[in-house]
């Protein structure tokens, strides 16, 4: 053979064994795009339930590590007690919902005390009287008093982030004596929701940890909790271990998602799920969320347990009702809605990524009722059922061949990308702009320039505050609409109604389903499915009341 | 020289002046509200308010400009990030390092290993070590870093388990981010070098230097050599003017803390100060790096150093 035909041999050879091994790579960080071809997909029911419970566990011990794989929260600040990262374990709250849709209990508060078990309100007034348990330290020693309390509250005020309590604080918190701290908010707390996202959102912290921080505690951390930060390299790794001077030391007033059963517990932040299944296939991870084409792979291997749950963030698409829309016609917009198969959605998605919405929330929710599920509307309609009504709705509407305009950001534009696909299916014009978030908001403000958009929407606790908004709620928004430019008393009525902590209830959650789907305002299109893979010696996991895992009471048993 | 690189220095000032100002007036108007991130769509417009009054985001545009100016150039501070509350300066100054490191180990290996094989292979042009070093060098630049990066995960972490998978703390660490890293350079130099090397080999000059009776080795490296080069030496500059930022795959993959992770993440957040004070940070970079790649050319070509010198007597410098 010639030099030359040898030399050619071995190129095609080489470009050859390159484009094999390019398609043979599997287990990518997205799966989004493709639909899952492994038989082994996991559907949305095939968790196994026991794996979360709030039962005490036999056979537990302390293990002295546990690694996991998470996000880098990137803020630790105590002032902004919203990420699932391990600093959960560091900080405590007056009082906690120890899983999602449980009751609150007091936690710091002290249960005896108060006609509510830890704090007493007269009805009709606006002042939250909260006792304060008199034996509690943090990390660095500190006891924590109300005054350390009401400067919790106060700096997280005057810091900016006040968040969920903005809405209705008044004068700074006082302390009225040592374990005594009194809230004078600007109304009674009367919506779902609000006096926990009052007294069990709020992270507690002493006035000499943030007077002794450098920094205002944005790269160190001292809480209560019954791990301390150790260490925390920002996008590298957070360790936290274990306090041996936990100030409760009567095990049995301690709820079971803060038992501790790690002396050390790791995260380290991985984005990659390639890297992901690596570690844990070499031992050197014990907790994962892998996509589901990686997840697939664990479902059926006794070295691990496996488990899948839906995440609580809902994706709407939600219409542009101005006058300035073709969506500004109801039949418009059922036609639209109607030609969303969510079922065919789910499949190109993958079973194991996302789960079809059948109503404007899912099952994971209290007060959800399957019976939504039947409902005659454009949400529960099952394999293109709406589909043959699209032209019917369309000639309603008047439809002339005008393109629909839709928007997207990163987090949605794969579902849009399906959706646009189906809307154009059913013949509407149709076409899809993928934007920065923060861009969306800015062109969300103009009615000219959108038809229909598409969001994430969630709610940490009651299913009310699904819808707790602008995209329902038009006291969100300075313009007395909401951002979908609808101006609707009756849903203005009904939403809060529901919102009211006396009259929320399943009755007033459907009177705001009802004329959501009777104006087809908005289409829950479905949530992302979360599928972790767990050391096989871990015997169960705990969530938090945000449905975030609480790594540090995932209960060992060797 | 001396007096050129002192004006050089003198223009960093400038141009940092000139990028400030450009920078923030591109993030000022860019669509889009840090605070509205940060607390979520959920967030009530009094939140939103409140975050963005703590953050001085309310301010108008001039008095937004001159405390950025102030802080940056009489307390040379670049500012406090609006995610995690911590001084962009001192965790740059934690993550640098790193990078930096990182980068330059690849620039060092891609030019100790790159610009011999280059010439080895110009030397043997066509022969068998030329061809199989020039398929490597395709496959090499060719190969998706990411892709690379991970199979080195595969053998090295997985199969047989020599080094860790991913993160920082013992030598074994860097590693296989390393030679992830060096790959494509070292494909791009020993391709570059073999072209300029062969180029430079069929000059008069290279003709003349042997019939003069030199060793192949003074000729290779005294007079091929320093004229090979000179187009190296434009692509190092620009390899290490984006060694602050271009190794952001490598961190992503090996949870590599370092400035390209740090300045995406920032980017995606809409954190001004850090999208700011790195932009600025990169710009320093890139002057100085063509500050350097003017001085190395100078140093190892006589005709351009006189050239300088001619300007600068024109000009009375």
């Amino acid at each position: 053979m010639k030099r030359s035909s040898l030399f050619r041999l071995i190129a095609a050879v080489l470009c050859l064994l390159l484009v094999l091994s390019a398609c043979s790579n599997s287990g990518d960080g997205d799966v989004s795009n493709s639909p899952s071809e492994s038989s082994n997909t996991p559907g949305i029911n095939s968790s196994d339930d026991s794996m979360v419970n709030q039962d005490e566990v036999e056979g537990t011990s302390i293990h002295d590590l546990l690694v996991v794989a998470g996000e880098d929260p990137t803020m630790i600040n105590p002032n902004n007690g919203n990420n699932d990262s391990l600093i959960m374990s560091v900080y405590e709250t007056l009082f906690q919902c120890p899983y999602f849709g449980a009751p609150m209990e007091p936690l710091l508060a002290d249960g005896t005390r108060g006609e509510f078990g830890g704090y007493d309100h007269e009805k009709g007034t606006s002042v939250y009287t909260v006792y304060l348990k008199d034996y509690i330290y943090d990390s660095a020693g500190n006891h924590i008093t109300a005054s350390d309390v009401a400067f919790s509250y106060n700096n997280k005020v005057a810091e900016g982030w006040a968040m969920q309590i903005q809405t209705f604080w008044g004068e700074d918190a006082v302390a009225l004596d040592e374990t005594t701290v009194q809230f004078n908010f600007t109304r009674e707390l009367t919506q779902a929701g609000e006096v926990e996202a009052a007294l069990s959102v709020p992270w507690i912290y002493a006035e000499a940890a943030w007077n002794a921080s450098s920094d205002g505690m944005a790269s160190e951390a001292c809480g209560t909790g019954r791990y301390r930060l150790v260490e925390y390299i920002s996008g590298n790794h957070m360790t936290v271990e274990l306090r041996d001077d936990y100030w409760e030391t009567d095990e049995s007033k301690i709820a079971v998602n803060q038992q501790a059963f790690y002396q050390t517990v790791r995260m380290d932040f991985i984005q990659e799920d390639s890297v992901k299944v690596i570690s844990l296939d070499k031992g050197d991870l014990d907790v994962a969320k892998l996509s589901a084409t990686s997840f697939a792979n664990y479902q059926n291997n006794d070295n691990f347990k496996t488990y899948t749950i839906l995440d609580n963030r809902l994706c709407f698409l939600f219409a542009n009702c101005s006058e300035e829309s073709i969506m500004s016609d109801v039949n418009m917009r059922l036609a639209v809605f109607n030609a969303i198969d969510l079922d065919a959605l789910q499949i190109f998605m993958g079973e194991g990524t996302f789960a079809r919405a059948y109503s404007s929330a899912h099952a994971g929710y209290e007060l959800y009722s399957t019976d939504w599920e039947n409902w005659d509307n454009y949400n529960a309609r099952k394999n293109g059922e709406g589909l043959a009504l699209v032209d019917g709705y369309l000639e309603a509407a008047g439809y002339d061949g005008e393109t629909l305009r839709l928007y997207a950001d990163n987090q949605t534009e794969s579902v849009m990308t399906v959706v646009l696909s189906q809307i154009l299916n059913a013949g509407i014009n149709a076409e899809l702009f993928v934007l920065q978030g923060s861009a969306l908001d800015a062109l969300y403000a103009d009615p000219t320039q959108w038809d229909a958009g598409c969001g994430m929407v969630g709610s940490s606790d009651y299913i009310c505050n699904i819808f707790n908004n602008e995209k329902w709620d038009t006291r969100k928004l300075n313009t007395g609409m909401t951002s979908g430019f609808v101006q609707d008393d009756e849903l203005q009525a009904a939403v809060e109604t529901m919102m009211n902590a006396d009259t929320f209830n399943q009755e007033s959650v459907e009177a705001v389903l009802h004329i959501i789907y009777d104006n087809a305002y908005t289409m829950c299109l479905g949530s992302n499915v979360n599928n972790f893979v767990l050391n096989s010696n871990i015997a169960a996991m705990r969530f938090s009341s945000r449905n975030w895992p609480i790594y540090t009471a995932f209960p060992w048993v060797d | 020289m001396w007096r050129y690189t002192l004006k050089r220095l003198i223009w960093l000032v400038f141009t940092i002046i000139g990028v400030a100002f450009l920078i923030f007036t591109i993030m000022f108007f860019t669509p889009g509200d840090p605070a509205k991130i940060i607390l979520g769509n959920s967030a009530s417009e009094a939140e939103i308010m409140a975050l963005r009054e703590h953050l001085g985001l309310n301010a108008p545009y001039y008095v937004q400009l001159g405390n950025f100016v102030y802080s940056l150039f009489v307390k040379l501070d670049l500012g406090t990030s609006y995610w995690t509350g911590i001084s962009v300066i001192s965790e740059l100054l934690n993550r640098a390092p790193r990078t930096l490191m990182l980068a330059w180990i690849c620039i060092l290996l891609n030019t100790v290993i790159g610009i011999p094989l280059g010439i080895a292979c110009a030397k043997h042009q066509n022969k068998i070590l030329d061809r199989i070093v020039m398929i490597l060098s395709v496959i090499g630049a060719s190969m998706p870093g990411f892709w690379f990066a991970l199979m080195l995960i595969v053998l090295f972490a997985k199969e047989l388990g020599w080094l860790p998978v991913y993160g920082i703390g013992t030598w074994k660490h860097w590693v296989m981010p390393i030679i992830a890293g060096s790959l494509a350079g070292l494909a791009n130099n020993a391709r570059q070098t073999r072209s300029t090397f062969l180029e430079t080999m069929r000059e008069d000059f290279v003709t003349t230097a042997r019939s003069k009776g030199l060793s192949d080795a003074v000729v290779t490296y005294k007079h091929i050599l320093p004229n090979a080069v000179l187009p190296l030496i434009g692509q190092l500059g620009a390899a290490f003017s984006n060694s602050l930022g271009g190794t952001v795959i490598i961190e992503s993959v090996f949870v590599f803390p370092g400035v390209g992770e740090y300045m995406t993440s920032a980017i995606a957040n809409n954190d001004y100060p850090i999208i700011r004070g790195g932009i600025i940070i990169l710009a320093v970079f890139a002057v100085l790096a063509n500050l350097l790649v003017d001085l190395a050319y100078a140093y190892l070509d006589p005709r351009i150093k006189a050239q300088y010198v001619q300007l600068g007597k024109k000009r009375g410098i």
